[in-house]
């Protein structure tokens, strides 16, 4: 089954979200397209639609970003030790990438990370390196949702429905 | 011996065509090198550094091709000095070691977008690449999908679908090595900065027409339960808990059957030699001495199965996750957690796995820290030890009291092996910054039986072949030292020994053999421990292998049974010196002993081990002599406060 990927960089009520054209994002999220192609959606209290300082709000560190919650990699800056920036790009967080927090681990470090359709765990010194852009997280309730219904083969993309949120 | 290993890594023939495997970490690389090359592979070090090195060749008609299994890497942009052995070797700036004519690039199929960004780096190193993508079965069943051919296509190189463990795709890759010189290379390099690089890394999937996988189910779920701050934790405790339960108890059986066996092996022996030498050496020397370290084979077997079961199915990375905190105290991290389990069947097996520690002042923080886990070797010790320092049905509260010393030295060696690993990781890494910690958590799988089996039987075979060489020569040589010279009748009548008494034949015998000359000779090294030259002859045959001590006490103490010696022991009184007529096994003398096997190097198949591990004598050297100081003061201090405690010596 393949998707039709459409207005990817628009959040669900409609705002902009992404970068801009944002290459990586085309193979990794089916969500965005089942959302969308289940109709429109309200959207009571979109953060994106909210004027707000984007800077201050939805870009958080990874290792500050709380456990469940997704986003997109805004980027990933590491002062002065360039070699780790570059390895971090290689295990796959790279600007634009999807990003999840799976979970933390019991006391505290590290925590684990879905990035690239594949689990990694960083320490907090290295998540800290990385900031992410997140979604709102009613958004990515559903889409996680909706995603491994969609990705278990039970059902296809067209007839998923997405309680209204 | 174990030297075999080191060195025929640079006997490989230049002039052969040399292929490198590439890949990450948990591409399968190691599947499809043992896939490729059989039996035929060597181990060795890559000069100057502590990274292992794997060499084989595989023959396709005439053609013998060489295949070197690259340490796995996520990128070529080193960030360690041992991840530079790969862009080096493959740029052919490693020393020693000429530039692969061509490399396969192991690419997992299910992280497929993150491993292209490893790919491209290869493919701008400008040699004939070929591509393996594996598991290609697990991204099917997680509903993805890749059309191979077309991956090859949009590469410009050619691609071969493997699945290592099965074989599958093995013979076309050896037929595909066999004309590397014909391989198509892409018309232009991929590119480098990173936007771009994910831009060519998301058209190569278009093209190849990827899908990628869900997120595993079955892996969400257990996660769930097994990562849970609460629960996880508490699996955690319980996996640890059986795992112990399981090696202890499932083992005893079996344990009683091989004793039985030696039994009887001893018996055949006394029924049917009677030439009072050959007796000896094979009754007490060989049949008692390797016997008794032959009994702990179940255990170590059924821990190594454990453990490659364990690794199998992916637990290890979670228990690694789960204790990464803790190991952080100690300047470590989660996966040193796996070498230090390991290290409670034998250290050599833990060492070994510090491989999978990319920073070598890890690696080797861990292996100066993995000697003192309480090894299975220590058990012969401990039990002989605690069973003459404290009585059978001794309780203290609900628990035998045995048994919480036992718990104790378990404890005391698990705590001291965190100190001492951030004791030299602090000394090691003074002058380098921190090496970033990540790791993979791949989804729990089920292994094959060949693979678990496989896994076991490497670990096990070291442990079997210390048995059969250096505690065999050992009880051998202690046998002979401690029964020659053989006094003639005329000097036992002169000494007032009853020549038809047997044990006081035997006690004269060993009184004035070599190896009590030897016992005296360094008696005052230890005296202040509390051991008599009895005890120090022990001592020195278990610096070979710590089981050694109890059979060599077994034979020093004369006992009826060597495999016993505890009541003959407990009996055992200072022979000179100016505790002449106490007992030598004191509880301070069993304590400082305690301490001492607690954190004393007595192995040389570790020594061995470390040596082949970080390529040179420096850390084996380092490691006895810190160990053995550490053992004497422990073992002092103990001695001397058990004897203020219990107001004798």
């Amino acid at each position: 089954m393949r998707f039709h990927l459409r207005s990817r960089s628009r959040s669900v009520c409609g705002c902009e979200i992404g970068d801009g054209p944002d290459p990586s994002a085309r193979t990794d999220e089916t969500a965005w397209t089942v959302r969308e192609e289940s109709g429109p959606v309200s959207e009571p209290g979109c953060e994106h639609c909210q004027p707000h300082n984007h800077e201050d709000h939805e870009h958080v560190a990874l290792s500050a970003a709380p456990v469940g919650s997704r986003g997109r990699i805004a980027s990933v800056s590491t002062p002065g030790a360039p070699a780790l920036a570059h390895r971090l790009h290689d295990l796959g967080f790279v600007k634009g990438a999807m990003v999840e927090v799976v979970r933390r681990a019991p006391l505290g470090d590290p925590v684990l990370y879905r990035v690239c359709h594949y689990e990694i765990c960083l320490r907090k010194a290295q998540a800290a390196a990385i900031q992410m852009k997140v979604l709102p997280p009613e958004y990515s309730a559903a889409a996680a949702t909706v995603a491994e219904t969609v990705l278990s083969g039970a059902a296809e993309p067209a007839t998923v429905s997405v309680p209204a949120i | 011996m174990a030297h075999h290993h080191g060195t025929s890594v640079s006997t490989v023939p230049d002039t052969l065509p040399r292929i490198a495997l590439v890949g990450a970490p948990n591409a399968g690389k190691t599947s499809i090198f043992n896939g490729l090359t059989g039996v035929h592979a060597k181990t060795g070090n890559y000069p100057g550094v502590t990274v292992s090195r794997s060499v084989g060749t595989f023959q396709v008609g005439q053609t013998r091709t060489v295949v070197e299994d690259l340490p796995g890497t996520y990128g070529l942009d080193a960030i360690s000095p041992d991840e530079k052995i790969v862009s080096d070797v493959l740029g052919g700036q490693a020393k020693d070691i000429g530039q692969p004519d061509a490399v396969i690039a192991v690419v997992d199929a299910t992280t497929l977008q993150r491993s292209l960004r490893l790919l491209a780096q290869l493919l701008a190193m400008h040699r004939p690449v070929c591509v393996a993508v594996t598991l290609t079965d697990e991204l099917t069943s997680r509903g993805g999908h890749i059309d191979i051919d077309a991956l090859g296509r949009a590469l410009g190189v050619p691609a071969v679908r493997v699945v290592g463990n099965r074989g599958i795709g093995i013979p076309e890759l050896r037929q595909r090595a066999l004309d590397w010189r014909s391989w198509p290379t892409p018309p232009i390099d991929p590119p480098t900065e990173p936007d771009e690089l994910s831009a060519w890394v998301d058209s190569i999937l278009a093209s190849s027409d990827y899908r990628p996988p869900g997120q595993h189910g079955m892996t969400r779920r257990l996660d769930a339960v097994l990562l849970h701050p609460v629960f996880g934790t508490v699996l955690f405790l319980a996996i640890m808990f059986c795992f112990f339960q399981v090696i202890f108890t499932l083992a005893a059986p079996l344990q009683d059957g091989i004793s039985a066996f030696f039994g009887w092996l001893g018996g055949l022996v006394d029924d049917n030699v009677h030439i009072g030498w050959l007796h000896g050496l094979l009754g007490n020397a060989l049949i008692g001495g390797v016997g008794n370290v032959l009994v702990f084979i179940p255990q170590i077997l059924l821990m190594f199965l454990l453990i490659s079961l364990l690794e199998g199915v992916g637990y290890m990375s979670r228990a690694a996750f789960l204790m990464d905190r803790l190991m952080a105290r100690a300047g470590l991290e989660g996966r040193a957690f796996v070498a230090l389990l390991s290290s409670l069947a034998c250290a050599v097996p833990g060492i070994m796995s510090t491989r999978t520690l990319p920073s070598a002042k890890d690696r080797i923080a861990t292996m100066m820290a993995a000697p003192l886990m309480t090894c299975s070797a220590r058990l012969p010790v401990y039990i002989l030890l605690t069973g003459l320092l404290i009585p059978r049905d001794a309780h203290a509260g609900p628990f035998g009291a045995q048994g919480l010393v036992m718990f104790g030295l378990y404890l005391l060696g698990a705590v001291s092996a965190m100190i001492a690993a951030w004791v030299f990781k602090r000394l090691t890494t003074r002058h380098s910054p921190l090496m970033p910690f990540y790791m993979e958590m791949p989804p729990y799988r089920i292994p094959t039986a060949r693979s678990v089996l496989l896994t076991m039987w490497e670990s096990s075979r070291t442990f079997l072949r210390k048995c059969g060489t250096i505690i065999l020569a050992t009880t051998a040589v202690l046998w002979v030292l401690l029964n020659v010279p053989q006094p003639s009748t005329a000097e036992l009548a002169a000494a007032h020994v009853d020549t038809g008494d047997s044990t006081a034949v035997s006690a004269y015998v060993i009184d004035h053999s070599v190896a009590a000359k030897i016992g005296h000779g360094v008696e005052p090294v230890f005296a202040p421990l509390g051991f008599d030259w009895r005890v120090d002859v022990g001592v020195i045959a278990s610096l070979s292998a710590r089981e050694s001590f109890v059979s060599t006490l077994g034979q020093v103490a004369a006992a009826q049974d060597p495999d016993d010696p505890s009541n003959a022991l407990a009996t055992m009184t200072y022979t000179d010196g100016p505790h002449k007529g106490q007992l030598v096994f004191s509880a301070a003398t069993i304590t400082a002993l305690l301490l001492f096997f607690a954190y004393a190097l007595q192995c040389m198949s570790t020594v061995s081990a470390m040596r082949r591990e970080t390529g040179g004598w420096k850390w084996p050297g380092i490691a006895f002599s810190y160990l053995f100081v550490l053992a004497w003061v422990i073992a002092f201090l103990g001695h001397t406060v058990v004897t203020a405690v219990t107001g004798a010596t």
